[in-house]
């Protein structure tokens, strides 16, 4: 078990140091930062010397093996565009984003599964007709569309929340309703579909009537053997679903104004910021990775044949 | 011995699809004796399933519905039991073992924890941990699980099909069931271990004093083990005798084309013989004979209405109006 997560951990390194290398050489093909640096009409001279004290004027190899001895000692380098440490610069960005992919990851979670539950338990009912029309509406309508359908509906016709920024103390919450609804919603309709169709292709398999015939009650046949074999591909799904969150975390936060990571990703990108983009990038590949050995571990806990594999 | 442990009457199970009703097991009558081997043989989609899980209400309340018929079992009537009734039964005095052992087993419990499951639920006092164990290996031994020490920790998928097999076996018999049912046990095995399998029920039969149902197409299999047989077509039963009388006094068409289409090994024939035509799907009402359409003997008399199963010899019944003839 041990060597197992020591062995997943080692990989997810590797992967996140491949990830932050392809981004070190792609962000340098998008051009030359000192462009917006300087003002129009800047002398040749002028430039060379901005890129001098960047160290853009370096090979390719030296700037990227720098970097990466930089980022070992804990330095990530400073913005261009905020001329502070990207750390700082994302240490209360990281925060909001958290504060908005956790709460959406877990309602997402939730609601989902209880939704396929009951989707699943009423099959062929209204209810399950309605719970996946609802899904169907989540899982095809873009989540900047349906943010700005709440906005409409909840800000500007009912006035009951504010349409963007984080807040303060009390109102927090009703900051984050909107925002963390708009993120959740499109992991929500794909955990509940899947957790719909696993749940009813478990209950329709020999060992289900094996349970039944073993006398227990029907509860305990739902909850101790149909739930936790069809929950096995739904674990799975919400690794990859992590993904889709903080993906869609950039989307969600430019529509609502939230000043968090992607907002902060997406501008730096346009500025050629480079520091900036490389360090956004490690904190997502990082979360991402993190979150998927998580789910790896959950998973053998759910499935003993995975579990096997930890030997 | 004489005492019927299980007595079923007029059983009707129908299955509902969008457009049809089709009599899956059709006015069903059989009784059966403490410690006695019922089969039911029949072709695919005869019925004998649909038969066999109705008498524990083991059938899907979505397409199927138990139409009419008494199931009496201990004083009660299986057919209208509660839920409550129902899990007290199940598993407990009567047990089911199904065809395939691959499926029938949850893939993410050990198989130790399988058997416990059937015994905690039908225990009345909480059993010790060690005890418990001590229970578990000794069943795993009885069915012929070599090191159960080892496999009690194993998972259905590091057992091969026959291992799966005995632990179903072994589920079915920790609670000490009046019935065993067993749905087509060895269809799935291998033709070598089916026969240990097999071995190894008849054997448990006499130990743990049951009375067992064999459900199978393989007439062999069911010659070798039980005393009387039903045997079904289209969801009726055509004719129900002792093994001695549907083997060697067969008097329904029917019985008698099954018998003529296992191979011999000491008659020199060219082509295996088969009955023409396939089971066709009946829709209620039936109005003609069931078999009418594939039997060779069918007149007119026969499309009219459907025969009753009717007493051709002592505990021999046929559905057939001509059982009295004697043919070739």
């Amino acid at each position: 078990m041990l060597s197992f997560i020591v062995k997943r951990v080692l990989k997810g390194l590797l992967c996140v140091w491949f990830i932050w290398t392809l981004i070190f050489f792609l962000v340098r093909l998008t051009g030359d930062p000192t462009g917006w640096m300087l003002p129009d009409g800047a002398t040749s001279a002028a430039v060379k010397e901005l890129r001098e004290a960047m160290h853009l004027d370096e090979p390719l190899t030296k700037q990227y093996v720098d970097s990466l001895g930089d980022l070992l000692k804990g330095d990530a380098g400073r913005s261009y565009y905020y001329k502070q440490d990207v750390r700082k610069l994302y240490s209360e960005r990281l925060q909001n984003t958290v504060r908005l992919a956790i709460p959406a990851f877990i309602v997402a979670i939730i609601i989902g599964v209880s939704f396929g539950i009951i989707a699943a338990l009423k099959h062929n009912t209204i209810f399950d007709r309605v719970l996946m029309m609802i899904t169907i509406i989540g899982h095809t309508m873009p989540s900047f569309c349906f943010g700005i359908i709440l906005i409409i509906i909840f800000s500007v016709q009912l006035g009951w929340l504010p349409t963007f920024g984080t807040g303060r103390g009390a109102d927090a919450w009703k900051h984050l309703v909107m925002p963390m609804l708009t993120l959740a919603w499109g992991p929500m309709s794909s955990i509940a579909r899947l957790t719909r169709g696993s749940l009813l292709d478990v209950m329709t398999k020999e060992y289900i009537d094996g349970a039944r015939m073993k006398g227990l009650s029907e509860r305990t046949v739902l909850i101790k053997h149909a739930l936790r074999n069809s929950l096995i591909p739904v674990v799975t799904s919400v690794g990859t679903q992590i993904g889709n969150i903080i993906s869609g975390a950039v989307v969600v936060e430019t529509v609502f104004a939230w000043p968090g990571m992607g907002q902060m990703l997406v501008n730096s990108a346009k500025q050629r910021d480079f520091p900036t983009v490389q360090y956004g990038i490690l904190l997502v590949a990082f979360s991402v990775t993190f979150v998927n050995i998580l789910v790896d571990v959950s998973y053998g806990f759910l499935n003993p044949k995975i579990r096997e594999s930890f030997k | 011995m004489d005492e019927n442990i299980i007595e079923v009457r007029g059983l009707k199970t129908y299955y509902y699809t969008a457009t049809k009703v089709i009599p899956a097991a059709d006015d069903v009558t059989f009784s059966m004796k403490k410690g006695e081997v019922l089969g039911i043989v029949g072709e695919s989609g005869c019925g004998k399933t649909t038969v066999a899980r109705s008498l524990v209400r083991l059938i899907n309340k979505n397409t199927a519905r138990i139409e009419a018929g008494e199931i009496l079992f201990d004083n009660m009537d299986l057919s209208k039991a509660t839920p409550r009734e129902l899990s007290h039964i199940r598993g407990n005095r009567i047990s089911m073992i199904f065809q395939d052992p691959f499926v029938s087993l949850s893939p993410v419990y050990t198989v130790g924890n399988q058997i416990a499951e059937v015994m905690r639920a039908h225990s009345k006092e909480k059993i010790d941990r060690h005890e418990e164990r001590r229970i578990i290996i000794d069943l795993m031994k009885k069915v012929g699980i070599p090191s159960p020490e080892m496999r009690i920790k194993d998972y259905p998928y590091q057992l091969s099909g026959g291992m799966q097999q005995r632990i179903m076996i072994a589920i079915a018999l920790a609670c000490r069931p009046d019935i065993l049912i067993a749905d087509e046990p060895t269809t799935a095995l291998d033709v070598t271990v089916q026969a240990q399998v097999l071995e190894l029920i008849r054997d448990l039969k006499d130990e743990f004093q049951m009375s067992v149902i064999l459900i199978s197409h393989n007439l062999g299999i069911v010659a070798n083990m039980c005393d009387r047989i039903l045997v079904m077509y289209g969801g009726a039963v055509v004719e129900e005798g002792s093994c001695y009388d549907i083997f060697k006094n067969p008097k329904h068409p029917y019985t008698r084309g099954l018998l003529k289409a296992i191979p011999s090994l000491s008659e020199d024939r060219d082509e295996l013989f088969s009955i023409p035509g396939t089971v066709p799907t009946f829709t209620v009402p039936v109005t003609t004979c069931r078999f009418a359409d594939r039997c060779p003997h069918a007149t007119e008399q026969c499309r009219c209405a459907e025969p009753e199963l009717r007493d051709v010899g002592p505990g021999h019944k046929a559905r057939c109006v001509f059982a009295d003839r004697e043919w070739d």
